[in-house]
């Protein structure tokens, strides 16, 4: 491998490995706050998608203003998915209500289909996916660099609220016990839907950026949330440094393997998961987690 | 008395069966009415695949205003099978055992086809045209059909992309060529084809580089880089829908334009890529000639193609309009239907029918370019029509050739 391939595949890894990023990050803070994982995370994104891209392309909102509309909205449902039937729902074990959301993402998925077709849409982005810089004799697409940079702005404003803000704080008190939380004073059910609502937000911008250099249709998140997921478990479940971590780790050593072993590719995330659930349970910075009685 | 009874009932049964065997006809036929079944997703994230179904029905309207066939009209009996091989099994067994068809028209989709080739076989149930382009539908054991009821019209995948590979090696004269192809029976066909043209050109071209992804994978980064880096001139395409599209612009990304030659499957979807990549300039084998509507100058299409579209546009506009390729296909599937039923005569029976069908040689009379079968020949149709993909005037397509077969010299 000369040293150019290995640039450009570490700016392949990079690239995807945002979007498992962001991915991993909706993944982690909802799980750290509400113990459940959300199948629905790749409907929620793919309203947001459709949303911005019927505002944009159809009704001439600019592109900004329809990308922020999308996000609102993800967080709206995702808020409103958890007051209405997340917590209601009778049956409250994890068990329960990771069936309850399998079965809103399937439902989600068809109502999309239904509403916007399932053919095909270009999402405008705010470069030209195929225009490139070139930068000390690489060429390196700009839009690789913005969804690396709209990444890293992302986790730093996500990093902020969870450490600055005092829903964050609540967050991460909820997340540690949510019973002693309750009694404290703190308004366990906005920190819940606050939680939900900014984990779609997250998942939402990963969906808005990698939806510009693929295509538009209701089955775009699939991979993504697998990984995202994969990548979870890699860093830890409970930790969102470790989301980080697994989204780029698991991003940069699939375009290494993936050049050598394309058919090694898809199957590599979950030989890391194996790997990471066998010899640290924990995930690579997630805390070892001792069960509430 | 009851013994009487059932003599009576009994002889009745005789004297209908007997009347029946004199009228010559068969399952799903009757005096006035002839049932055939078609499948295909109408529902899930395949829907528009199902689009097949528009063109094929638009026909059998036509077909029945024009006085049907024999005096028989076609009852066309559609199911939805969201491209899911298992529920298309579902679907055709109800379509055969409750809905009693005569025959089968169209079916899209290679592992949907294949989940019921075996019971059409058992059950010697006419097919005619499944709507894909392998070749398990068409194949030949010790001299003979292997399912004898099936009469394949689809270009298939193998003599569609050997028809590519020469068109790049004998006529645009490039001799490093690529084959980037998606890890399913589609792809592997096509990547069979140029294989095997390649070691019979003996040394005029040479492969550099097969590249596979996988059905799920959307984003083909690395495969991009590695077809740069084979310095391939020519690129043959068996992949289809968002990874194809992934492809062709993370090679405009790192700057790499080869020519790219491309499967019919891709027709409807290739110019999504956008004019800043090889979608632009790109050729593609088309199995059936264009319509006006579709071509990038907005003139000239082909006649009859014009016609069938003209008839599409009064069924389901939308639709047609925005994928005026795949409907116009199911048009072209039925038309061999259409004939073989005719050819049977009043006496339709199955075993008239494949007879009827067996006999049709060199017939010029639908959108295909020519349809040939034989006692020992189920692949009626071995001909393409080479198209580039431009963006100006606008999205559309040109003429590059004629029809060019199969059979022709190498």
């Amino acid at each position: 491998m000369t040293f150019e391939q290995a640039i450009r595949l570490l700016i392949i890894g990079v690239e995807i490995g945002s979007i498992y990023a962001l991915v991993a990050l909706s993944v982690v803070l909802l799980y750290r706050t509400s113990r459940v994982l959300n199948f629905g995370q790749g409907e929620l994104a793919l309203l947001a998608c459709f949303l911005t891209f019927t505002l944009t392309s159809r009704m001439g909102v600019p592109l900004w203003l329809a990308f922020l509309a999308g996000l609102a909205a993800s967080a709206v449902a995702a808020g409103a998915f958890y007051f209405f039937l997340m917590r209601r729902a009778k049956a409250q074990d994890p068990m329960g209500l990771l069936i309850l959301t399998l079965g809103f993402s399937l439902f989600a998925n068809g109502g999309l289909s239904l509403l916007f077709g399932v053919d095909n849409k270009q999402l405008p982005g705010f470069v030209d996916v195929i225009e490139t810089w070139t930068i000390g004799g690489f060429s390196i697409s700009k839009n690789s660099v913005l969804v690396a940079v709209a990444g890293l702005i992302l986790m730093v404003a996500l990093y902020l609220f969870v450490q600055k803000s005092k829903i964050g704080l609540a967050m991460r008190a909820v997340s540690q016990n949510p019973e002693v939380a309750k009694a404290l004073g703190i308004p366990v059910n906005l920190v819940l839907v606050s939680s939900w609502a900014v984990a779609a937000i997250l998942g939402s911008a990963a969906a808005l950026l990698l939806a510009p250099a693929i295509s538009l249709n209701p089955s775009i998140m699939l991979d993504p949330l697998n990984k995202g997921f994969a990548a979870a478990v890699v860093g830890g479940m409970t930790s969102l440094p470790g989301a980080v971590l697994g989204g780029y780790l698991l991003g940069i050593i699939e375009a290494y393997v993936g050049n050598f072993v394309p058919a090694f590719k898809l199957a590599l995330a979950f030989i890391l998961v194996i790997l990471v659930l066998v010899f640290r349970p924990h995930g690579l910075l997630g805390e070892k987690e001792t069960r509430r009685a | 008395m009851r013994k009487r009874v059932v003599i009576g009932v009994t002889a009745g049964l005789f004297a209908i069966a007997a009347g029946l065997s004199g009228m010559a006809q068969d399952i799903g036929v009757t005096k006035t009415k002839i049932k055939i079944g078609t499948w295909g997703p109408t529902s899930g994230p395949f829907q528009q695949f199902g689009r097949v179904m528009i063109g094929i029905e638009a026909l059998v309207n036509k077909v029945n205003r024009e006085g049907g066939i024999n005096g028989r009209q076609i009852e066309l009996i559609k199911r939805d099978d969201g491209y899911d091989p298992a529920r298309t099994k579902l679907v055709v067994k109800e379509l055969v055992e409750r809905q009693g068809v005569f025959g089968l028209v169209g079916g899209v989709g290679t592992a949907n086809g294949a989940a019921i080739l075996e019971d059409v076989r058992l059950n010697q149930i006419p097919w005619v045209s499944p709507a894909t382009g392998s070749t398990l539908f068409s194949q030949i054991k010790d001299g003979k059909p292997r399912t004898p009821s099936v009469f394949a019209t689809y270009t298939n995948y193998v003599i569609e992309s050997t028809l590519l590979l020469r068109y790049a090696v004998n006529t645009l004269k490039f001799d490093k060529v690529a084959v980037a192809y998606v890890n399913n029976s589609f792809g592997k066909e096509g990547l069979g084809g140029v294989k095997a043209e390649i070691a019979e050109l003996k040394g005029k071209a040479n492969l550099v580089a097969e590249v596979s992804h996988e059905q799920t994978e959307s984003n083909l980064a690395l495969q991009a880089l590695k077809l740069k880096d084979s310095g391939a001139e020519a690129l043959v395409l068996y992949t289809a829908g968002d990874a194809m599209l992934s492809l062709l612009r993370e090679m405009a990304k790192i700057g790499y334009k080869p020519q790219v030659l491309a499967s019919s499957v891709v027709a409807g979807a290739i110019l999504q890529a956008g004019p800043a990549t090889q979608a632009n300039g790109a050729i593609i084998a088309s199995y059936i000639p264009i319509p006006t509507a579709a071509l990038a100058d907005g003139k000239n299409g082909d006649p009859r193609a014009d016609a069938a579209f003209a008839e599409l546009l009064k069924l389901a506009p939308d639709a047609v309009k925005a994928d005026p390729l795949s409907t116009i296909a199911g048009w072209a599937f039925a038309e061999p239907l259409i004939e073989g039923l005719r050819r049977a005569g009043p006496n339709l029976t199955r075993d008239n029918f494949v007879k009827a069908m067996e006999g049709i040689t060199n017939w010029k009379g639908s959108l295909f370019n020519s349809i040939s079968f034989s006692p020992t020949d189920r692949q009626g149709n071995n001909s393409v029509f080479l198209v580039k993909g431009v963006y100006a005037p606008r999205p559309g397509f040109v003429a590059l050739s004629g029809w060019v077969s199969f059979n022709s010299e190498r």
